[in-house]
C-alpha cells in the first residue's frame, strides 16, 4: 500500500521465494504459507491499461476476496464486481465509492437488495424475471444489466449452473418487462466462463450484446453500459493479448460510440499468478507391492483440498510443484501421490513423479491465488494457510 | 432424505433421534403409521410444519396480473398444515416429490398422492401470519419442512429444524435436487428464513458425495454461504464427528 501496511513486506527488484522460504521460520509455522506478491498485481493492471484502455477491469472479489488485494486494488483505482451483501460492505468499507461497483449477481435475496440500495450501488445484473419483481419492490431506482448466456443453455437455472438468460428468447422479454414495470435497463453483460481458453467466445458473445443494445433502444431503454464479464487467463500472458485484441476489435466494430461505457470483471487475471504457496511434507508412507518392491511413495503435505487447493473442487488441473533442495533436477524420481493433512480420502493433491523426500522438505505451487483461500476452509478443523505479502521498493 | 441426516442435522441430539417412518398402504388405508425411536424426544417439539414456497413474487401481491406467467402461480402457494394434519402425507409426499424432480412426466401422479389440505391452497397474508406466529412460539427445535416449487408441479423437500436457542435454521440439502429453477426458489428459502422466521443464520449441511458437489459449493458460496468448521459452536452438536458432509453458514445481520 501506499502508505506502508505493516503487513507487507519490500523487496529489491525481484521477489526471490527461496530467499523468502529461508527467512520465514518455516519450521515453526504449522500450517502452510503464501506468498502474495503485491507488485504482480500492479504488473496486470498495467497490461490490462495497454492492452485494453477503452475497458475498465471490475476486480470480481469472489476469486480472492483478501483484503489486501482488494485494498491494493482499490487504492490502484480499479472498479469491482461484487457477489454478495459481504462482498459489498468489504468493498465499501474500504472506501471504495459505490459508482465503482457492479453489483454481479443475478439472483439476491431482498436483503442484499435493500443493502445495496442503502449504499447506492446502483448497478446490478438481472437474468430472470423474478429478479425483476424483486428490484421493482426493493430498488426500482437501480439500473439494471441484462445478462444473458454466451450459450444457449436448455435449463431455466439449474442451482448450481452458470447464470445468464438467453440472449435470443429472453432478453427482449425481460427488457420489456422492466420497461412495463418502470425500470430502466442500462446495459447488458455476459461471462464467458472462467478460465476461458476460447478467443472467438468474446466476439461472439459481443455480436449478441449489440444486439441487445439495439433492441433495448427499440424498447425505449437508454443503453450506456456493456460488460464483457471475465474469464480473462492469469498465467499465461501471451493468451490474453490475443484475447484482448479480439476484443478490442469486436468492440470497435460494434460498439463505435465512445459514449457507451465497457466494463469487465476479470478475477483470475489479477490475482492468479500473484501467489506461491509453499507446503510442508509432514510425514511419508511407502507402499509397497506383494513382493517387496517399492511401488509408490506417499507424502503427506500440511494443506491440501480443504485448503488453498480447494480450487480444485471447480477446476482440477495438474500441479507442477517446486522443489527447494539442492540439485533437484538430477535426483531419481519416483512414482508418488501427494496428500493433504485431512483424513478424508478426498484430500488428495495429485499423482506426480517426485525424488524421494523427507518430512520437513518444501514443496511450492506457483499461480495459486485465484479462487483458493475464499474457499480454503476450516471444513475438517486444519488452520487454513497463512499469507504473507510482498511488494517491489 | 435419508434419516442419518436428520441426525446430522439435529441441532439438539447426538445420539438420539426422532425418525418417523411410513409406507404408501399406510397411507391408502388413511391410516398413519409414527414410530419414534427418540429417547428424548421431549427436547423436540412434537409438532411439525409444512411451508411452501415458490419462484417468483412470493410475498408480492402487489405484482401486476397481467405480468404472471404460469411460473408464477406456484408463488403464491403457502400451504401450510400442522403435524396431525400433515404427517398422513408427510411420508409419501417425500417419495412423491423424489419421484417428481427424477422424472418430470409423473407429475400427475404426485398431484393425486397429494393429500388435500395441504397442498395448493391459496393462503392470505393472514393465514401465513398465523402459522409462522405458531412456528414462532417455539421454544424447542422445531421441524418446519420447506417445499420449494419450481413450478407448480416441480418440487422439493427441504428438511429444516428451526432453534429458536441460538436462532438458527438448520436445512439438509435434498439428495434430488429439481432439474432447473431451483436457484430462484432457494432464494426464497433465504428470503423466509430471514424476512419471516428472522433467524440470524442459516447452516446448510451438504452430503460430501453430493452430485456435482463442486458447482453447488460454487453457487452457495457466490450466494454467501461460508464454509462452518464442524467443531464451530453454530454447527450441530452430532457435527463434531461427522466425516460425511460438510456445513455452510449464511450469516444473517442488519
Amino acid at each position: 500500500m501506499v502508505n506502508g501496511d505493516l503487513r507487507i513486506q519490500y523487496y529489491d527488484e525481484e521477489l526471490n521465494i527461496r530467499k523468502v522460504i529461508e527467512q520465514a521460520d518455516l519450521e515453526h509455522l504449522d500450517q502452510a504459507l503464501n506468498i502474495c506478491d503485491l507488485s504482480s498485481l500492479e504488473r496486470k493492471l498495467r497490461l490490462w491499461h495497454k492492452l485494453m484502455p477503452r475497458i475498465e477491469p471490475h476486480y470480481a472479489v469472489k476469486c480472492n476476496d483478501d483484503p489486501v488485494v482488494v485494498k491494493f486494488l482499490a487504492d490502484l483505482g480499479t472498479g469491482f464486481d461484487c457477489a454478495s451483501k459481504n462482498e459489498l460492505k468489504l468493498v465499501l468499507g474500504l472506501g471504495v465509492s459505490p459508482e465503482r461497483i457492479i453489483f454481479a449477481h443475478p439472483c439476491r435475496p431482498a436483503s442484499h437488495l435493500r443493502y445495496a440500495k442503502e449504499q447506492q450501488v446502483v448497478n446490478g445484473t438481472v437474468d430472470n424475471e423474478y429478479e425483476i419483481y424483486k428490484l421493482r419492490k426493493h430498488y426500482p431506482d437501480s439500473n439494471l444489466i441484462v445478462r444473458f448466456k454466451s450459450e444457449a443453455k436448455k435449463a431455466l437455472c439449474p442451482l448450481g449452473d452458470k447464470y445468464g438468460c438467453d440472449a435470443e428468447a429472453d432478453a427482449a422479454a425481460l427488457m420489456l418487462l422492466a420497461k412495463a414495470l418502470g425500470l430502466k435497463v442500462t446495459g447488458t453483460s455476459f461471462h464467458v466462463g472462467s478460465g476461458c481458453s476460447e478467443v472467438e467466445a468474446y466476439d461472439r458473445a459481443i455480436e449478441k450484446a449489440e444486439n441487445i443494445f439495439k433492441v433495448g433502444e427499440m424498447i425505449g431503454h437508454k443503453m450506456e453500459l456493456l460488460d464483457v464479464g471475465g474469464g480473462f487467463p492469469g498465467i499465461d500472458d501471451e493468451m490474453f493479448e490475443e484475447i484482448a485484441q479480439s476484443v478490442n476489435t469486436s468492440v470497435e466494430l460494434r460498439f463505435p460510440d465512445k459514449r457507451i461505457r465497457i466494463i469487465s470483471e476479470p478475477g483470475r487475471f489479477f490475482v492468479e499468478a500473484a501467489y506461491t504457496l509453499i507446503c510442508k511434507v509432514h510425514a511419508k508412507r511407502e507402499v509397497r507391492s506383494k513382493d517387496g518392491k517399492l511401488d509408490t511413495m506417499m507424502y503427506y503435505l500440511n494443506d491440501g483440498i480443504f485448503g488453498a487447493f480447494a480450487g480444485m473442487f471447480y477446476y482440477p488441473e495438474e500441479v507442477a510443484p517446486e522443489l527447494y533442495l539442492d540439485e533437484a533436477e538430477s535426483l531419481p524420481k519416483l512414482k508418488s501421490v501427494i496428500w493433504g493433512p485431512s483424513c478424508d480420502a478426498m484430500d488428495k493433491i495429485s499423482d506426480l513423479l517426485l525424488p524421494n523426500l523427507n518430512p520437513g522438505d518444501l514443496l511450492g505451487f506457483r499461480n495459486m491465488g485465484a479462487y483458493t483461500m475464499p474457499i480454503a476452509s476450516p471444513f475438517n478443523g486444519f488452520d487454513v494457510p497463512e499469507t504473507r505479502f510482498f511488494k517491489a521498493k | 432424505m435419508p434419516s442419518n441426516m436428520n441426525n446430522k442435522l439435529d441441532p439438539v441430539f447426538s445420539s438420539g433421534f426422532v425418525r418417523r417412518e411410513f409406507n404408501d398402504s399406510g397411507i391408502a388405508d388413511g391410516k398413519l403409521r409414527t414410530i419414534s425411536t427418540s429417547s428424548c424426544a421431549t427436547t423436540m417439539s412434537s409438532e411439525s410444519y409444512r411451508i411452501s414456497l415458490g419462484v417468483g413474487p412470493l410475498w408480492w401481491s402487489d405484482v401486476p396480473v397481467h405480468h404472471r406467467t404460469d411460473h408464477d402461480r406456484a408463488s403464491l402457494l403457502t400451504g401450510y398444515s400442522r403435524k396431525s394434519s400433515v404427517d398422513s402425507a408427510g411420508g409419501s409426499l417425500y417419495e412423491a416429490s423424489s419421484r417428481a424432480s427424477s422424472l418430470s412426466s409423473s407429475q400427475s401422479d404426485c398431484s393425486d398422492l397429494e393429500s388435500q389440505p395441504d397442498i395448493h391452497s391459496l393462503c392470505s397474508d393472514d393465514d401465513c401470519q398465523e402459522v409462522l406466529r405458531q412456528i414462532l412460539q417455539h421454544d424447542q427445535p422445531v421441524q418446519i419442512t420447506i417445499k420449494l416449487h419450481v413450478t407448480e408441479d416441480q418440487y422439493t423437500n427441504w428438511n429444516t429444524i428451526l432453534n429458536p436457542v441460538n436462532n438458527l435454521l438448520y436445512v439438509a440439502l435434498p439428495k434430488d435436487l429439481p432439474p432447473a429453477g431451483s436457484k430462484q426458489t432457494f432464494i426464497s428459502l433465504l428470503e423466509f428464513a430471514e424476512e419471516k422466521l428472522e433467524v440470524d443464520g442459516i447452516v446448510m449441511v451438504m452430503p460430501k458425495d453430493q452430485p456435482d458437489r463442486a458447482r453447488l459449493i460454487e453457487a452457495f458460496l457466490f450466494m454467501g454461504f461460508e464454509p462452518l468448521s464442524r467443531k464451530a459452536p453454530q454447527a450441530p452438536p452430532a457435527a463434531i464427528n461427522d466425516n460425511e458432509n460438510y456445513y455452510f453458514l449464511y450469516s444473517i445481520e442488519e
